[in-house]
């Protein structure tokens, strides 16, 4: 495993760093509430606004709160909306996408319409929107990402089965008889998915700065939520007097956008058939 | 003018040059002498007195500019009462429905607008009547000139909160009759037809400043500065880093850098911590079934620690609340009447038979500190064994969630937390709570007739201290609904240059017109 890995390391370092941050994500996110010295959301009020010590590795914030404590229980937030919202509009965008593409005619243009519809609207006004109507939440913040993915891969999907329906080896399943269900299922989505990971891989940091940015508006995850987007506002407010709170919030954000892009592109450069020969 | 390459390296020269010799931008300003420069955080909108929205930068630029009857003053006591002005010979309230004036002659405005008239008076006052803020002249009859320079202003009925309400205050203004009726749709914008003031108003820049230069032609109080800028510094940030570089000689500051300032003032600076007019509080719906027990509201009134709030929120350095009605204003309590004990408020609870309680809070998101205010209280009620869902809401739907007429949302509230601003008499600060109110701005949803009985006697109480009694009690009605937990009224935090000696109005607006220099 080692050598694979000193390989992987010595033949793309940036997708190697990529793997190495996401691996550090996911480990903060699953194991980050065990591993915060401190309760994230315990108030001290006498103790706000210490600097970073042996104590409070990354000080204290308004609230007294242990900012390195919130960072690692913010992990799981993060990965909540990011993975596991990206994760659930692929799985369903994908579905839509095979059936527009490889469906009739009539259906396809019903579900295009959808797509498009719904993509057009701009991200934070409908988001701005929907927090107004549904309140902020972890839920209403995952159904407006989803609300924008979902079409975007199952577009994706939709045009690569639409190439592949005329493909030799699907008019020779469709003549032996085989199932719609079995010849998407089992023939195209092994073909189609591919691109769809990648994307998916890139779009995990954007959807974790949505995140941050629409909790930055107040419009997000509500208090007392440790949300990075929640400790970069909150640390905003006092950024003089104590910067090391906006450079907590900071950090993971940039940490978790260079390890998924680095990932994703190092994925695109093995993944994708057009890129196979360059990379 | 061709800027060449070599101008740019030898301009750049020059002031590398100036920087090792030790010249400051502030030494640079300080050399032009006579020019006071105020952030603002809001850009002039209107400057007239009838449709203007009440912007520092509006009120700071009118009473420079402008004559009036009266002026709010301080008492010795630190209570805001009003006095006349240098306009005035005199001003005197005769009954409950008169108030007589002189003005002195020989005042005249600018631009060949004449001199200052009782018809002036007559013509502002009246007209405001049926402007925007129509409604501080709600008492407010109509002004009988007696004279060129005498008159008497004559209420409908007995209103003695006029003089702080309309009169001395930023309704209060006297404008030129002749110059205004002039103007096509008689309305000032933001110009002045003909001034008369210690100031002149000179220039708007739009998103940048407002500029006020000295009135040659000012045979009273001679001014301080030759200029007074009202600067547009929408980031309290930037205006601090302004401050501290000499280019402005006050800026407000965010809680955290003033208590910086505070305990370690920066060179050539000072801090100044003004009670503000606005009164914040928790508001619990007194309606609600789950609080319609006045002992679960009275051991939230206890369960929250407001110590905890002020010093996570306000950085420590606004007062802690009595009432509605903020310090140095009639009427303000010494103290409220129950404390933080969250022994007596888990017992509160037991007695009411409830446990397991889940309340939500409405909060304001537009509020930097509503929100650092609901985590504490969520927190607070926690340790009394109560649930608290914070509910963050944009502002726009805020401000309607109470209010019967503008949908059912109000229904569902439990707890909010509201901030209103006063002007400086208490009738402005209660006027949101009598029996009129209730399902409007009344948002804790309650009426007493005591309440009811004293509102409408205080509105004609000329005795000062009894009047000032009777507001004390009428918050104390409030406060026993045990539907309001005070916070604060958030005090106005700045910092100063040392070369001025700031003056400030109600609330901490810049009094421009006396700030000199140190």
């Amino acid at each position: 495993m080692f050598a694979s890995l000193s390989d992987f390391a010595r033949r793309d370092p940036l997708g190697f760093i990529g793997l190495m941050l996401v691996t550090m994500i996911l480990f903060a996110g699953l194991f980050g509430n065990w591993l915060a010295p401190y309760a994230p959301s315990k108030i001290d009020v006498p103790s706000r606004l210490l600097a970073p010590s042996w104590e409070h590795l990354m000080g204290t914030d308004k609230l007294g709160r242990d900012v390195f404590s919130r960072i690692l229980a913010g992990s799981a937030l993060a990965l909540q909306i990011g993975v596991v919202t990206v994760g659930l509009s692929v799985v369903i965008g994908t579905v839509l996408g095979l059936i527009a593409g490889y469906g009739p005619r009539w259906l396809d243009s019903i579900l295009l319409l959808i797509f498009d519809t719904t993509y057009s609207f701009p991200t934070v006004i409908l988001g701005l929107a929907l927090v107004t109507l549904f309140g902020p939440s972890t839920t209403t913040l995952m159904g407006l990402v989803m609300l924008f993915l979902i079409p975007a891969y199952a577009r994706l999907v939709r045009s690569s089965t639409l190439a592949a329906k005329g493909a030799d080896y699907v008019l020779a399943l469709r003549s032996m008889g085989a199932s719609s269900g079995r010849i998407l299922g089992i023939h195209i989505l092994p073909n189609v998915i591919g691109p769809v990971i990648i994307v998916a891989c890139m779009d995990v940091p954007a959807i974790i700065a949505l995140e941050a940015g629409l909790t930055y508006l107040g419009l997000g995850v509500p208090p007392p939520a440790p949300s990075w987007g929640r400790i970069l506002e909150e640390g905003t407010g006092s950024i003089r007097e104590a910067p090391w709170i906006v450079v907590a919030g900071g950090l993971p954000i940039i940490l978790a956008t260079l390890g998924f892009t680095f990932l994703g592109e190092s994925l695109r450069d093995r993944l994708d058939p057009k890129r196979k020969g360059r990379a | 003018m061709n800027i060449s390459r070599r101008t740019v390296l030898t301009s750049s020269a020059a002031l590398a040059a100036a920087s090792a010799l030790g010249f400051r931008p502030d030494q640079v300003l300080a050399a032009e002498g006579g020019t006071l420069r105020l952030a603002m955080s809001s850009d002039l909108g209107s400057l007239d007195p009838g449709y203007f929205t009440s912007l520092p930068a509006e009120i700071g630029t009118l009473f420079c500019c402008m004559p009036s009857l009266a002026r709010p003053r301080q008492d010795a006591n630190g209570t805001w009462g009003w006095e006349k002005t240098e306009f005035c010979e005199m001003l005197e309230q005769v009954d409950d429905l008169t108030i007589n004036f002189a003005l002195k002659p020989g005042y005249m405005w600018s631009d060949g607008a004449g001199e200052l008239t009782a018809e002036d008076v007559k013509f502002s006052f009246e007209r405001m009547i049926g402007s925007d803020w129509g409604g501080r002249f709600e008492a407010f009859d109509r002004v009988d000139v007696t004279g060129t320079h005498t008159g008497t202003i004559v209420l409908k009925t007995p209103y003695v909160a006029i003089w702080m309400v309309a009169l001395a205050y930023d309704s209060g203004f006297i404008l030129p009759k002749k110059a205004v009726e002039a103007l096509p749709d008689g309305r000032l914008t933001t110009s002045l037809p003909a001034q008369l003031g210690p100031y002149r108003f000179q220039e708007w820049i739009p998103q940048q400043k407002t500029v006020l230069v000295k009135n040659p032609d000012w045979t009273g109080t001679p001014a301080a500065f030759d200029t007074i800028e009202f600067v547009m510094v929408a980031d309290s940030k930037a205006g601090e880093l302004a401050l501290q570089a000499g280019e402005l000689d006050i800026a407000g500051l965010l809680p955290e850098t003033a208590a910086n300032f505070e305990a370690a003032p920066i060179p050539g600076t000072s801090f100044v911590n003004i009670p503000g007019t606005y009164y914040q509080w928790i508001g619990l719906n007194t309606e609600h079934p789950k609080l319609a027990d006045l002992k679960v509201r009275q051991a939230i009134q206890r369960g929250i620690d407001v110590e905890s709030c002020l010093a996570a929120a306000y950085a420590g350095l606004s007062p802690k609340a009595t009432g509605i009605v903020p310090i140095g204003i009639l009427g303000n309590r010494a103290q409220a009447g129950y404390s933080y004990d969250p022994a007596a408020a888990s017992a509160l609870l037991a007695e009411a038979g409830v446990s397991g309680l889940s309340l939500t809070l409405h909060y304001n998101v537009s509020n930097n500190e509503d929100a650092v205010i609901a985590q504490v209280v969520q927190a607070n009620l926690a340790d009394i064994g109560v649930t608290v869902e914070l509910m963050p809401v944009d502002s726009g739907v805020y401000w309607n969630l109470g209010i019967e007429a503008n949908g059912d949302d109000w229904k569902d509230l439990q707890m909010t937390i509201m901030a209103f601003r006063t002007g400086p008499d208490p009738l402005d600060a209660m006027q949101w709570f009598p029996a009129s109110q209730y399902g409007v701005w009344n948002w804790e949803r309650w009426k007493d007739d005591e309440f009811e009985s004293l509102w409408t006697a205080a509105i004609s109480e000329k005795d000062v201290a009894k009047r000032g009694q009777m507001y004390e009690r009428m918050q104390e009605i409030m406060e026993n609904t045990g539907g309001y937990v005070w916070i604060t009224y958030p005090a106005v935090l700045y910092g100063v240059s040392t070369r001025v000696k700031p003056a400030f109005y109600p609330g901490g607006d810049y009094r421009a017109e006396e700030f000199a220099t140190a």
